[in-house]
């Protein structure tokens, strides 16, 4: 069997360099700013530019990896299965919440990036901003959208939010730890949940509930909506 | 474990059709997704195969997104000239939306749960 050097090297070097970047962050005190995945993704942009390769060829050669987010993204029943069982008592407001939340955190982002920049893939790729990387990716591409130029803001999202959220939810007086954890993970996705769950083990769970349910709330509503939400369409 | 992710495949196959069939712009896998949930609530638990592909896959989820974020040098003329204005859309879309979240927690009188 022969492969490619190319493809072993591609995939070798993408593995290898996530370890690394999962050590770093471990020893830097799992700050969201040395994130394995933002330290990866920009080792290898700058790796990919030294060989000289180009995106679309190391896009081929990892395809195997791309390719796992499909059943990853179906694995994700199991957690939101099992953390159904912590909203029974008052699902009713939690779920308005989180349908609010996810068609404000879209719709606002579409638009305002609409208005201000005019540039129709990256307002497209806004949509799915707050929601987990594998559903926001295959949702703004079936838009019309770019999926790494969602994976990029997602990540941006993520930062954003645990940096400005703490602030914001003090002055809002939210100390609900359940409560607040379910906003950080509505709006700071995976980022938001790995913060919740340094504050207490019931943030964190509302936390990675409310980051799924948003996740799936949004591939559902937001496509449609999308197009009313741009001018010019 | 093997049997575990055939499952996920086949219920990301079922996604797919169904997401085809219906003509509505939601990617297969998250079709899968939510007939793996319902399924998962149907039976009251989560077989063992199942589990275990599960725990694994989202145990490294973040690296399966790496090859598409570095996607994202296809878009450094973007990000030059339009960054400024990302970090300040995201930072006024998540303050909004976390502000209507806290509006319905008043409106509901959720208090504490």
């Amino acid at each position: 069997m022969s492969v490619s050097i190319d493809l072993l090297l591609a995939i070798s070097m993408t593995l290898g360099i996530y370890l690394l970047a999962e050590q770093l962050y471990r020893r830097a005190g799992r700050s969201a700013l040395v994130h394995p995945v933002i330290v990866s993704i920009f080792s290898i942009m700058g790796l990919i530019t030294l060989l000289g390769w180009d995106y679309p060829q190391y896009q081929r050669d990892t395809q195997m990896i791309h390719f796992l987010l499909g059943p990853a993204t179906v694995a994700l029943a199991v957690p939101l299965h099992e953390n159904m069982a912590l909203i029974r008592k008052m699902a009713m407001p939690l779920l308005v919440a989180c349908f609010t939340g996810a068609l404000v955190a879209a719709g606002s982002a579409v638009i305002l990036s609409d208005l201000i920049t005019g540039d129709d893939v990256l307002s497209l790729s806004m949509s799915g901003k707050s929601i987990t990387t594998p559903i926001a990716i295959g949702m703004v591409e079936n838009v019309g959208g770019s999926g790494s130029l969602a994976a990029g803001l997602v990540l941006l999202t993520g930062a954003i939010g645990t940096l400005m959220l703490p602030t914001l939810m003090r002055f809002c007086k939210l100390d609900d730890h359940a409560l607040y954890g379910y906003v950080l993970g509505l709006t700071a996705h995976g980022f938001g949940t790995a913060q919740a769950f340094e504050k207490s083990a019931i943030c964190g769970a509302f936390a990675g509930l409310s980051m799924s349910l948003t996740g799936v709330v949004t591939a559902f509503l937001v496509p449609p909506l999308v197009p009313f939400w741009m001018t010019g369409f | 474990m093997v049997l575990g992710f055939l499952v996920l495949l086949v219920y990301w196959l079922a996604g797919e059709a169904v997401s085809q069939w219906i003509g509505w712009p939601i990617p297969g896998n998250v079709v899968g997704l939510v007939l793996l949930w319902v399924t998962l609530t149907i039976i009251r638990k989560v077989p063992k195969p199942v589990a275990e592909a599960s725990k694994m896959l989202i145990r490294y989820l973040t690296l399966l997104f790496v090859p598409a974020g570095v996607g994202l040098i296809e878009h450094w003329d973007r990000l030059m000239s339009n960054g400024h204005w990302m970090l300040l859309i995201i930072a006024a879309s998540t303050a909004l939306s976390a502000l209507a979240m806290v509006g319905i927690f008043h409106l509901f009188r959720v208090k504490n749960t």
